[in-house]
């Protein structure tokens, strides 16, 4: 069997590459494009200085480790050298840092660049010692390029006095020979601000945090490596998913500490695990830590302590009650902490929460305060999160006393019977608590399904059901409130809205006895809150006709403390089925109490002025009717939806009185209105070519019928479309003509049209309103070789059509040719073409006398 | 859009490394108008830092005119003037050594083998470091010789970047007398001998180490007879171009790339630097539209902490205008907003109280155009002297 690949947490180099290549997430994009620049720069005149940009942990050397490992290919290797320098060395000057590459190339390539240059220059004055060793550098370099790979740049900008930057910049200016591949923790001012010496020297690449997904594709390919089939397929589980979206929130998207949690996850014993660890941060991480703390007013090491003690992301306003100060305090030094890269934050609603922008920081400083062996809270909340309490009881079990890794299980199953929360459900709620329905990503969707599976609570469920909702996603709604609606933890009250909204689902879908019958659940559950029952006689009535839904919008309108919109919504709904069983009085009394109420919705107020315009206009009060939809037009707030609706009825009310121009007015605002829905909007169109058909020809109308013809389908706009098709036929012949006697813009014009009346079924009308129209191109000024050029227009531009559909104007055309040869040679001779029934059909269109039987 | 047809070889973004001479494109026009002007005199090059003045030098150095020799330097690693006069020594003998008998007055000054004992100094064979000013005297009369030997119309060009650095090193480190001699010298050395000219730039300007000279009693004026230069942005039709093959080099997916490339090239200003860098920070993954730069852009630009630090240009109104700043800002606002905007517009936005002299305003003004906030078109009106800078004076004063 083949030794586990070992996987460094803290020096990704003494890994070996092809391990490094193979749990690569998230940065293939970044590390082959930074590989591209570099072989440019070795091949190239052009050179590049690279920079990446992360904090502790990002994963910068485990990136500059694979640029150097793909860069070792045999065709670069005459061509470059390469100098990596230690992480922590540091230079004062110029001559040192020059020193600093010139002993690495010694190290690599020690009969290329020999050790005794260096030795050579003790005694040298440093202005002849820097000289010196930079024309020996320059000469054993020879024409190749010199790629130095430098870690933590920003700490060697801090060491080198401005003067000794200049130097270095001037010796790369002036020997182009140099590519740079550098990191750092973050953007600093030597390379960011406009009057430093390397402002703008680098390209800057700043390394995302790892997304859950990518977390989960790291722990993966970690699992791959290491033949962890188990693990592997654990975490393609849901379950897996929601773990690893769990401790996402713990890890912060740091590769580091992903490896870190790697190594414990299929571990049953931490034995020789734990001990080594805590040495390691401890040595590695600590003294960076607290020497950066250092640098800190006391309030804002307070702040960070109190962050690292919480572990998880707060806002302010706790952080304030936490350190006793004043928001407008502890504000002012977030704002400072956060542009010294300590912390990061995110707003959440109105909140903003702040959390370490390092967690690996959190994981050192309680190394330095563990002075009593108390287990790392990091990696117990890992263990709490990841494991099952069954998990940890078992592996305790397995586990002496005495083992170093039984702290940490014991703690973490004192957590569990201390009552505490589930870990792994409080941080995935966390993240979706304040999250509106209609905000959540894939990420947070993954996380509250992930959530709803586990824990299985109603709550969880139909916090689910509503992001499911906001989605529009009806089947997975359904399911997520058919779970609560199921559940025997549920209580009346989260039944009662999950059957509320399951039915609402269900009516999306198209279910509607589905959805009644779960609105007339609601209703005969007993003791539920008014709101809801109100809102369930409303949805069921609005499902309802006659006198089942007047009786259901009046249950809605008795309940007493109903919500206003649900009154609001009964009122209306029961107007209009008043209107529409004709008790105009008692339809027109309930709109006007809609208008009336105080604090009714825009759209409310607006919809209830629609139904009482069309109530009076029905009662021959066109004044009135005009009159209030004028008023619903003019509603403030109101939605482009219903503005739509608006217009578009007093567009139609107006064509009915006379007073056509404004009515296409309105009717134009409907088409050009966003948001405005697509059924309204067909029917404006309709009305407007209608309007256009009966008076007269214009580009415009030619517009709009293509407009109208192009809206897509819904259920409702074939009934629009399909009684107009005669008429736009006619009107697209009579328009193609009259706008243009250029034979190609009519082919183009009828390749535009023929597909949009294929869709709606009217190729047959048009065929048949092409032939009709033969007396009035008779009647036309255009000449006979138009004639021609016309039915070759019809013909070019049948390409466009099926050949089912080209079958389908093959007759038309035929009697087009055939009539066009009659106009040109006034024969009836010409006719003879066609078949009897056809010569019939055109003999009647063309005025001419019936054929005489021999 | 018509196509541009493109000369230049496959590239791909570099900002702020060093690019190839055959990549550096789009100054082909300025350059054959600097050699030209090279002839009469020498000249001082100035602009924005980032703007391309170095690249300007390499693509000078890497083709000059037949007849032309050339010596290029980055000087602001220098910090005395003996160390200068060994750089302008040890780079006139290496520009030569391939045409010509080499610099005999200096050899004769340093002797047979001290001439060759170069190691930060130029030693006399006592070893003692030669006299600077003597170094360059003679490195200078050589060079002429050296010209005038090789025929008519042959000359040396020197290019000396960092010149400002250089100075302000020289005057920390040994004495800001010491930087006006450095000064003197050069005018005088340019002065004497017609078969060398100077072309000297720098990331700050030149005027802001001379008024810090002058407020030490230096009375001279180094520059007088230089033309002076401001290559500025590269034309449009350059700068869409340049962004355009760039988008392509780099592999970024794009639906209509003479669009993107306009949109890119003049949100930039089409300043080359920030072309190569928008283009590098454009993601791969999804496809570029025009929105998408803008976006991009208004992100890196106003993010927390960024690495266009277009916040400098609000900081410094203080230092350089004082008690005139608020009166700065008034005038950035208003074009910023409305450009261009000729006096008279700019004196009503700034001017509702009356309270500033028309004299005071006109002033502010040259400065301002002086340290490239504007600029003034033909047609007499101000307007920002780089659209980045509008933009982001737009967005971090909450302008609309």
């Amino acid at each position: 069997m083949n030794e586990t690949p070992f996987l460094s947490h803290f020096s990704p180099q003494w890994t070996r590459p092809e391990a490094l290549e193979q749990i690569l997430v998230q940065r293939e994009s970044l590390l082959s494009d930074s590989v591209e620049k570099i072989r440019e720069s070795i091949v190239t005149g052009n050179k590049h200085h690279l920079l990446f940009i992360g904090s502790r942990g990002a994963g910068k050397t485990h990136l500059i480790t694979l640029i150097h490992h793909r860069l070792q290919q045999a065709d670069l290797l005459d061509r470059a050298r390469f100098a990596w320098l230690n992480e922590d060395e540091i230079a004062t000057s110029f001559l040192k840092l020059l020193v600093l590459i010139y002993r690495s190339l010694s190290a690599r390539y020690p009969d290329e660049f020999p050790a005794s240059t260096v030795r050579a220059l003790a005694g040298l004055e440093a202005l002849a010692a820097e000289d010196k060793l930079g024309q020996s550098l320059l000469r054993d370099l020879g024409n190749r390029t010199l790629v130095v790979l430098m870690e933590n740049l920003d700490s060697l900008f801090r060491t080198l006095p401005e003067a000794e930057l200049l130097r270095w910049r001037a010796f790369v200016q002036n020997h182009p020979v140099f590519a740079t591949i550098g990191t750092a923790q973050a953007l600093f001012s030597g390379v960011s601000e406009r009057t430093e010496p390397f402002f703008g020297f680098f390209d800057t690449r700043h390394l995302e945090p790892l997304s859950v997904e990518d977390a989960r594709l790291l722990l993966k390919n970690i699992a791959r490596l290491q033949e962890k089939t188990d693990l592997l397929e654990f975490l393609e589980t849901p379950t897996g998913k929601a773990r690893v979206a769990a401790i996402h929130d713990l890890a912060g998207g740091n590769p580091r500490l992903y490896l870190i949690f790697s190594e414990f996850l299929n571990r049953t014993a931490l034995n020789e695990l734990v001990r080594p660890f805590e040495e390691m941060v401890d040595r590695q991480l600590t003294s960076y830590y607290q020497e950066r703390l250092r640098w800190l007013t006391p309030l804002q090491r307070e702040i960070v302590q109190l962050l690292c003690h919480h572990g998880r992301p707060i806002p302010v306003k706790q952080i304030a009650e936490g350190l006793f100060t004043s928001q407008g305090t502890i504000s002012g030094q977030l704002r400072q902490l956060r542009e010294m890269h300590y912390l990061r934050f995110q707003s959440l609603g109105r909140e903003v929460f702040y959390e370490l922008a390092e967690p690996l920081m959190r994981l050192a400083l309680q190394v330095k305060e563990t002075h009593n062996r108390k287990p790392l809270a990091l990696i117990v909340d890992f263990l709490r999160v990841w494991h099952d309490r069954q998990d940890i009881e078992q592996r305790l079990a397995q586990l002496g006393s005495a083992s170093p890794d039984h702290r940490y299980y014991a703690e973490a199953l004192a957590l569990l019977e201390s009552g505490a929360p589930n870990l792994r459900h409080e941080i995935l709620r966390e993240g979706l608590d304040n999250l509106s329905p209609d905000a959540c990503d894939d990420e947070a969707l993954i996380r509250a399904r992930c959530l709803a599976e586990e824990s299985d609570l109603p709550a969880d469920w139909s916090r689910f059901g509503w992001i499911q909702w906001a989605r529009k996603e009806w089947t997975e709604t359904i399911q997520a409130f058919t779970r609560v609606i199921d559940s025997k933890a549920a209580s009346v009250a989260e039944v009662a809205l999950a059957l509320n909204m399951r039915g609402a689902a269900f009516s999306r879908f198209g279910s509607t006895e589905e959805a009644i019958e779960d609105w007339t659940r609601v209703i005969r559950l007993p003791g539920i809150m008014p709101g809801l029952l109100a809102w369930s006689f409303v949805q069921r009535g609005t499902h309802l006709d006659g006198k089942e839904a007047i009786a259901d919008f009046t249950s809605a309108i008795e309940i007493q403390d109903a919500p206003a919109l649900a009154l609001e919504s009964a009122l209306i709904g029961r107007g209009f089925q008043y209107g529409r069983a004709e008790r105009h009085d008692e339809a027109i009394a309930d709109l006007s109490r809609v208008v009336d109420m105080p604090g009714v919705s825009a759209d409310g107020a607006a919809l209830a002025l629609i139904g009482r315009s069309q109530q009076n206009f029905s009662q021959g009060r066109e004044d009135e009717a005009i009159a209030d939809i004028s008023r619903a037009i003019g509603v403030e707030g109101i939605s482009a939806e219903r503005l739509a609706l608006a217009l578009c009825y007093r567009g139609h009310l107006l064509s009915l009185t006379d007073e056509p121009e404004t009515a296409v007015a309105d009717l134009t605002k409907v088409i050009q209105l966003p948001g405005a829905s697509t059924v309204v909007i067909s029917q404006a169109l309709s009305l407007i070519a209608l309007f256009h058909a009966h008076s007269g020809l214009s580009e415009l109308a030619l517009q709009n019928l293509a407009s109208l013809l192009a809206t897509p389908c819904t259920v409702a706009i074939p009934k629009v479309i399909t009684p107009g098709i005669p008429v736009y036929a006619e009107q697209v012949i009579q328009n193609i003509l009259a706008h243009t006697t250029d034979p190609q813009r009519w082919t183009t014009r009828l390749r535009e049209f023929l597909p949009l009346f294929a869709r709606h079924g009217g190729l047959a009308q048009l065929g048949d309103a092409l032939v009709q129209h033969l007396p009035k191109l008779a009647a036309s000024p255009l000449n006979h070789d138009a004639y021609d050029a016309w039915a070759t227009a019809w013909s070019e531009a049948l390409d466009v059509l099926s050949p089912e559909d080209q079958d389908r104007l093959e007759i038309p055309l035929r009697l087009l040719r055939a009539g066009i040869d009659y106009l040109k040679t006034q024969h009836a001779g010409s006719l003879l073409v066609l078949p009897a029934e056809e010569r019939r059909i055109l003999r009647q269109t063309l005025g001419l006398p019936a054929e005489t039987q021999e | 859009m018509r196509h541009v047809k493109y000369h230049h070889p496959q590239m791909s973004s570099n900002p702020g490394g060093q690019l190839a001479p055959n990549q550096i494109v789009g100054r082909d026009d300025l350059i054959a108008s600097m050699w030209s002007v090279l002839k009469g005199r020498s000249i001082y090059m100035n602009d924005l830092r980032r703007i391309g003045k170095t690249q300007i030098m390499v693509k000078m150095h890497a083709a000059p005119p037949a007849d032309w020799v050339t010596a290029k330097c980055d000087l602001g690693g220098i910090h005395t003037a003996a160390e200068f006069a060994t750089q302008a020594y040890r780079l006139s003998a290496a520009a030569l050594s391939r045409t010509t008998r080499v610099l005999r007055s200096m050899h004769k000054l340093l002797g047979q083998a001290g001439g060759l004992e170069i190691a930060g100094l130029v030693k006399l064979p006592d070893g003692t470091p030669a006299p600077w000013k003597e170094v360059l005297r003679r490195t200078f009369a050589d060079i002429e010789e050296a010209m005038c030997d090789q025929g008519p119309g042959h000359r040396m060009l020197f290019l000396w970047d960092e010149v400002p650095f250089l100075l302000s090193n020289i005057s920390h480190r040994e004495s800001p007398e010491v930087a006006m001699q450095v000064l003197d010298m050069l005018r005088a050395l340019g002065q004497d001998h017609d078969r060398i000219r100077l072309l000297l730039t720098g990331s700050i300007g030149l005027h802001h180490v001379l008024t810090g000279l002058k407020a030490q009693g230096y009375n001279g004026s180094p520059l007088n007879r230089m033309d002076h230069i401001q290559p500025g942005p590269l034309t449009p039709k350059h700068g869409v171009e340049l962004a355009r093959t760039l988008l392509q080099g780099d592999g970024i997916r794009c639906d209509d790339w003479d669009r993107c490339a306009t949109e890119l090239a003049s949100a930039v200003g089409h300043v080359p630097f920030y072309i190569h860098r928008l283009v590098s920070r454009l993601p791969k993954a999804d496809a570029t539209t025009p929105k998408t730069i803008q976006d991009l852009l208004d992100r890196e630009i106003t993010a927390d902490t960024n690495d266009w630090d277009l916040q400098h240009y609000r900081d410094r109104l203080r230092p350089y205008y004082g008690p005139d700043e608020k009166l700065a800002l008034g005038v950035l606002d208003a074009v910023a907003v409305n450009e261009p905007l000729d006096f008279q517009a700019i004196r009503r936005e700034v001017n509702m109280s009356g309270a500033v002299d028309d004299e005071r305003l006109r002033a502010l003004l040259k400065l301002l155009c002086q340290d490239h906030y504007l600029t003034r078109t033909p047609e007499n009106q101000y307007r920002f002297y780089l659209s980045l800078i509008r933009r982001w004076w737009r967005l971090n004063r909450s302008l609309s």
